[in-house]
């Protein structure tokens, strides 16, 4: 910003910056001026005109947001042409608005209502016919009462400016000027419950607490996003002991003012049906439900006379939940203590830092020149971080992709490469390698261009998404992103699944590694999968979903003496051999620590006490230590203070292996990470998510030469058939997809036993 | 002195002046019209504004008129009132469950008064009682029975008391 300038605001001397709107300088000084249109994280339209503003030497009153400052400008927002002015445009607002207030969502939280007691008068002088508007639907996420709109056009700007996607639209003019879908569908994006918070009015509301309470009556609980590696702040609203709605909590550093959809309706799992309420034992095949001293009895005892020992957390677990786990398993004697259930590469073995992070602060992505991700479709994976790195894109970051299939970004990346998994490896060596060379011929190839930008630029990122930790050579590909950047002086980060996977890291949940980085013996998830252990322990991780390959694991467990799990939600008992389920407390009703991406430690309390008999795991966890006959050690307070303290201990990365590659050189290779609401079982057992289509279209994608070679062209589904099993699947040809790889999400309940990504798959006729 | 107060007193307690007293006002009253009423075989009239058991109506359609926006909970002073709402199939705002504590109610009506459709009212029903804890509260059934039952009265003392409101 230039120069300082001086207004005179309500007969106030103001200081404010040339350029600066006059409701921005007004907000700064907490002088209140009406509006509905404004909204500080979007550009201004200054189409609702309730801001009108008196500024002397103007011919009429002038829009407050649209209205720069200037040098001595003389503003009167309380005058009597401000307030007339104010007064008219409010009235015009009610012409149209229903007086439906009573059975309005937004009522009591509505800015119109709010507005409208200071500015509106008693009565209508409007006896003619009213407006209706039929109501688009917006899909199972946002509930829509089009009569209500005023035509702010903040949801409108909002998809266009940060969602990305511009699926929401004003048609017509005027009086016939309607908010909807340019195509007749629901809304698709990931942060598409934002527009319910920017509705000034009840027009866009949500959906799955849709008529269920009013705004006066929620408690408000501070909590923190279980889902992504970011942990975007949120509100749970609470009545009664129930969660019915989310909202996010203003954190310019990590949010903003957003929330991504998944954090925002996934509370809704903690009402599903199948929650797990009471500890059950198998009985056959059913289960019975047995009190928490003969459960805990039956824990400790499996754990005391079970010979080996494997467990698997989930990586959104709490700190205090990881440290606990790993203690208790390790004292029993336990070798394989892991979170990473997706990954298939543990090579890497001592390589890895102490702990995953972005290499960046989440607010910071901008002051990047650079920013490469490979292996993520960061729009699912990350919501949160995708917004700001699409708004970094706009600041003038570089954004470098290189997936195995094209995905739907909201923002133009300035280079993509769709390659095969196969060459993953291959790339990066050959980016270092021309990186080393410094010869400077034309750029013509991908490699030759990012060695050169990665070496121009001053600050730059690399990511490693879910698809290339999850890649069978995943040691490899981090020892050479990591070379990589130590040459070109470029920051590597990972984007781990899970809200937790750096607490998890530092509680010592990897098979390699106790608390705080020490190395520890350990046997590692594949061998373990191969020479099945006497005991399974799992918890918050489904078997059948969370797991890089379900068949094998299923025949682990098969293998295994038995099983015992931690869970919130009830499996099929002939589906998943559970020998013990133990009740765990899911999303909303957990306290503890978690620890973002950036190294962020974020507490959270229990927003609500969780249903039935279910008790908070880390007391369980530390109850059956005592019962095991071990000394937990350390209680609450002093537990976290002993995992901070970890912080300080350092791990130097080792030699990076020196193993070929693992994956198979011929064949059609099937690729994929965990869709977006297919990340945790929270996520799963979430209805309104699971309605959206992003959660149910599940499709095939891949090169229509690929069809053809099968004989399959102009085939609308196809059967994948993979260790014997087979699944129809609806195609999507995609003329980008390598020819050699199938593009299909993981983490999908139906998928059912296919086994694991990254493997070689056969396709035929349906 | 003293002898002459004490003959005073004895001369009235003899001759039972004060008992007779007394009679003149009994004998008065046993003759005058009478301020008494023969409960339950006889009672007052109540005013159209008067606070009993609560009654939940509906439209003549037989519609229920609550339209769950809860401003009844909200304004209630004893905390009398819960109610529970969802978007019924046809997509209107209902409620599912509509309790009033009768114990709990001081039958101030300011629940009526909040009522943008006058579903909640009060009649002017006061004989009521319970003979298992628990009873007194109110179901949203037990509400509407008790409007269905009396609508035909509660209609008419709105009529009456619609002028002053």
């Amino acid at each position: 910003m230039s120069d300082p300038v001086t207004i005179t605001l309500d007969g106030r001397t103001v200081e404010a910056a040339t350029g600066e709107m006059l409701i921005a300088v007004a907000d700064r000084e907490g002088i209140p001026i009406p509006r509905f249109c404004y909204h500080p994280k979007l550009s201004v339209a200054a189409n609702c005109r309730m801001c009108l503003v008196e500024v002397s030497g103007a011919r009429g009153p002038a829009p407050a947001c649209s209205t720069p400052v200037m040098d001595g400008m003389e503003v009167q927002t309380r005058s009597e042409l401000a307030r007339a002015a104010q007064r008219a445009t409010m009235e015009f607002l009610l012409i149209n608005h229903p007086l439906d207030c009573p059975i309005c969502d937004q009522g009591g939280e509505c800015e119109l209502q709010d507005l409208a007691l200071e500015y509106g008068s008693d009565i209508s002088r409007y006896s003619e016919a009213r407006r209706v508007v039929p109501d688009p639907d917006l899909g199972s996420l946002v509930s829509t009462d089009m009569t209500r709109c005023i035509h702010c056009t903040r949801c409108v700007r909002f998809t266009e400016e940060i969602a990305g996607d511009q699926e929401l639209g004003a048609f017509g003019r005027g009086e016939f000027m309607k908010i909807g879908t340019y195509v007749e569908r629901a809304m698709n994006s990931e942060l598409s419950g934002c527009v319910i918070d920017l509705c000034p009015v009840g027009a866009l509301n949500a959906r799955p607490s849709r008529m269920s309470a009013r705004a006066w009556e929620l408690n408000d609980h501070p909590g923190i996003g279980e889902h992504d590696g970011v942990g975007s702040h949120l509100s749970r609203h609470i009545l009664r002991g129930r969660q019915i709605r989310c909202v996010p909590r203003s954190e310019e550093t990590i949010n903003e003012s957003w929330l991504s959809d998944r954090d925002r309706f996934s509370y809704q799992a903690a009402s599903h049906p199948d929650r797990l309420c009471w500890p059950l034992v198998r009985h056959r095949d059913h289960w019975v439900r047995v009190s928490w001293e003969e459960a805990l009895g039956s824990a400790a005892e499996i754990l005391a006379e079970s010979g080996t020992k494997a467990g698997l957390i989930h990586p959104s677990s709490t700190v205090e939940e990881c440290f606990r786990f790993q203690q208790l398993l390790r004292r029993c004697g336990a070798e394989t203590v892991e979170h990473r259930a997706r990954m298939s590469d543990f090579r890497g073995g001592g390589q890895y830092p102490r702990w995953p992070t972005l290499g960046c602060d989440v607010d910071r992505i901008a002051e990047n020149d650079v920013v490469v991700l490979m292996g993520s479709f960061l729009r699912h994976d990350q919501p949160i971080l995708n917004h700001r790195l699409r708004q970094a894109m706009h600041s003038g970051t570089e954004v470098w992709v290189i997936n195995p299939a094209p995905f739907d970004w909201n923002f133009a990346p300035t280079e993509e490469v769709i390659l095969s998994p196969r060459q993953w490896l291959t790339l990066l060596q050959s980016v270092e390698r021309a990186h080393a060379s410094k010869a400077k011929e034309a750029y013509a190839r991908f490699s030759d261009r990012l060695a050169q930008r990665l070496g121009e630029a001053d600050n730059a990122l690399f990511w490693l998404g879910p698809l290339a930790l999850n890649h069978p050579d995943a040691s490899l590909l981090y020892a050479s992103a990591h070379n990589l950047c130590k040459r070109t002086g470029t920051r590597l980060g990972t984007l781990p699944e899970g809200a937790n996977a750096p607490g998890a890291w530092l509680a010592g949940c990897v098979a390699h590694r106790g608390p705080g980085g020490k190395a520890v013996d350990g046997v590692d998830l594949p061998s373990r999968l191969e020479e099945p252990p006497d005991l399974w322990v799992f918890y918050g991780t489904d078997p059948a979903c969370d797991v890089s390959d379900p068949a094998q694991m299923r025949q682990a467990l098969a293998a295994a003496r038995k099983t015992v799990g931690f869970q919130s939600f009830v499996p099929d008992p002939q589906h998943l051999p559970y020998d013990l389920l133990l009740p765990v407390p899911t999303v909303g009703e957990r306290g503890g620590h978690l620890i973002n991406l950036e190294g962020r430690w974020q507490s959270m309390t229990p927003a609500v006490s969780p249903p039935g008999e279910v008790r908070d795991g880390t007391e369980v966890l530390v109850e059956l230590l005592r019962m095991t006959g071990h000394d937990p050690g350390f209680s609450g307070v002093s537990l976290v203070a002993h995992c901070r303290g970890l912080e300080a201990r350092a791990v130097v990365p080792d030699k990076p292996p020196k193993d070929a590659g693992r994956l198979p050189e011929k064949g059609l290779l099937r690729v994929g990470s965990p869709s977006i609401y297919q990340q945790d079982p929270a996520t799963r057992h979430a209805h309104a998510l699971q309605q959206t289509a992003l959660a149910q279209d599940l499709a095939l994608r891949l090169h229509p030469e690929t069809l053809n070679e099968r004989g399959l062209k102009d085939a609308t589904h196809a059967c994948l058939s993979q260790n014997g099993s087979s699944l129809k699947l609806p195609l999507v040809v995609d003329a980008q997809v390598p020819r050699d790889c199938v593009y299909l999400p993981t983490g999908d309940v139906r998928l059912g036993l296919l086994g694991a990504a990254f493997s070689v798959v056969d396709l035929h006729d349906a | 002195m003293r002898w002459l107060n004490s003959f005073l007193y004895l001369l009235r307690s003899l001759s039972l002046w004060d008992l007779f007293r007394g009679l003149r006002l009994t004998a008065r009253r046993l003759f005058s019209r009478k301020i008494t009423l023969r409960y339950p075989d006889e009672k007052t009239p109540k005013s159209p504004r008067f606070r009993g058991l609560h009654a939940l109506r509906r439209y003549p359609n037989g519609e229920e008129r609550c339209i769950a926006c809860k401003l009844c909970e909200a304004v209630c002073p004893a905390l009398a009132i819960t109610i529970e709402s969802e978007e019924r199939a046809d997509g209107s705002r209902r409620t599912t469950r509509y309790d009033i504590d009768l114990f709990k109610c001081v039958y101030c009506g300011f629940c009526e008064e909040a009522c943008p459709t006058d579903a909640v009212v009060e009649t002017d029903i006061l004989e009521f009682h319970f003979e298992r804890r628990g009873d007194q509260i109110m179901t949203k059934e037990d509400l509407l029975a008790v409007g269905d039952r009396y609508e035909e009265q509660i209609a008419e003392h709105r009529k009456k008391d619609a002028r002053f409101r």
